[in-house]
């Protein structure tokens, strides 16, 4: 189907954007990689009035180390991010992230800043991004502001973002950390049924740091608190992975659908948890 | 698609179930609702403008309230379509006293949605149904603490 008409607009300065989105309000919608919002828009599910396409903007791409910081900007593709040779280095849990997206088109033109302003509660860099502690630098009319991943996520396709700001880079701190991510995948979406992330870091035998971030599971994506209180401070060994991945589905609401029943993915989350700390820690 | 909710309200049941019937109540507390018409005995017609983020859509249905049993349960039969799917469901709602002036409202709901909406957004449904359900009752939270005795 035609999508319905909009206007076009392609600022060639963040400035200029944040005064379309201040001026269009909920009429507008940001314009990034497209691969969420188009094919929502074809089938009219979604009718914006107008589109602000940021794809001009300088600057919003790329991936830069500032001090300990690894810096992803918002427009960079999920595929920039798969080859990064700073990415792997740097931050191997979010290399290993990007291959589950979609497929190598979706890669090549989807962003992850699009892809987490959009907040599709299946989608696999939300699980990433909380387990690493991200912050998310964003840009609005009266300057920045840093949101934590973990205040971000606020329901279903909403995130803390306000309608004239703008997601400029995603923050990720104590690059170097250990990760792994397990994934059910939806055969026909490629989506996460149930997605588990894990960055970890051990010292003298024991786990000094531990982020598990889970998304697919419910309306929103969540850090798994129990089990990551289980293991800090803990050594790792099978009984102490197990006795957390036990723990990773508490306080989750978890959405029962076509797909898998509320039960199964609770069950995928425990046993999802389990093989990424296993992985991640190295036991 | 099954969907399950728990709500507290600091009220009795009895005002509790008054509110959850009161139609100027469930105007200003379904989300995005635009218009509520009594159609008939416990029957509603309603036009609701309703979405997240920019999935927004206009439905139009019927609201169908049987089964009454004041102030312990009731069942809801709601029928809508618009451009980009339907729906069609019953709710079974429950209220319980929980203490001597709270009470537990449940609501246990088994609906089928089709339409355009399912073939993009199938793992959506659910979750966006939860939030409008959890927007309602939290609305309906905030007009009975508003409302006098």
């Amino acid at each position: 189907m035609y999508p319905a008409p909009f206007r076009y607009h392609a600022p060639r300065s963040l400035d200029e954007a944040i005064r379309l989105l201040a001026e269009h309000g909920d009429e507008a919608k940001i314009l990034a990689g497209g691969h969420s919002l188009l094919p929502a828009m074809r089938l009219r599910l979604a009718q914006p009035k107008v589109l602000v396409d940021i794809g001009r903007v300088p600057d919003l791409s790329g991936i830069r180390l500032d001090g300990g910081t690894l810096v992803i900007g918002a427009m960079t593709t999920h595929r920039e991010i798969e080859r990064s040779s700073a990415v792997k280095e740097r931050c191997p849990l979010l290399a290993e992230v990007a291959p589950h997206i979609g497929d190598v088109q979706v890669r090549h033109r989807g962003t992850i800043g699009g892809s987490l302003a959009h907040a599709d509660p299946a989608s696999d860099w939300p699980a990433a991004i909380l387990a690493l502690d991200a912050g998310l630098k964003v840009i609005g009319p009266n300057g920045e502001r840093t949101i934590p991943a973990r205040d971000f996520f606020v329901d279903v396709l909403t995130t803390a973002l306000a309608p004239d700001e703008v997601l400029a880079e995603i923050r990720i701190p104590r690059p170097g950390r250990a990760g792994a991510y397990e994934k059910a995948r939806n055969r026909a979406s490629g989506f996460a049924v149930v997605g588990v992330a894990v960055a970890a870091e051990q010292q003298d035998g024991k786990v000094a740091s531990i982020g598990i971030g889970i998304t697919g599971a419910a309306g929103r994506p969540a850090r798994a608190e129990a089990a990551e209180q289980v293991l800090l401070g803990r050594p790792a060994s099978p009984d102490t992975l197990s006795e957390a991945a036990a723990q990773a589905a508490v306080g989750l609401d978890c959405t029962p659908d076509l797909h898998a029943s509320a039960e199964y993915r609770r069950h995928l989350v425990q046993i999802l948890t389990r093989r990424a700390l296993s992985r991640a820690l190295g036991v | 698609m099954r969907i399950e909710g728990s709500y507290r309200f600091d009220a009795p049941p009895e005002r509790v179930w008054a509110v959850l019937q009161d139609p100027a109540a469930l105007a200003a507390c379904i989300p995005g609702c635009q218009t509520l018409e009594p159609v008939a005995e416990h029957e509603f017609a309603a036009t609701l403008s309703v979405g997240v983020a920019a999935f927004k859509g206009t439905y139009n249905g019927r609201v169908r309230v049987a089964e009454l049993d004041p102030p312990h349960r009731y069942d809801l039969h709601v029928e809508g379509s618009g451009r980009t799917g339907f729906v069609k469901g019953v709710g079974h709602i429950s209220l319980e006293p929980d203490g001597g002036s709270a009470t537990q409202v449940k609501v246990v709901g088994d609906a089928q949605v089709g339409g355009p909406v399912l073939s993009v957004a199938s793992r959506l449904v659910v979750p966006t149904a939860k939030m409008l359900m959890n927007q309602f009752f939290a609305a309906m939270q905030r007009w009975l603490r508003a409302s006098p005795m």
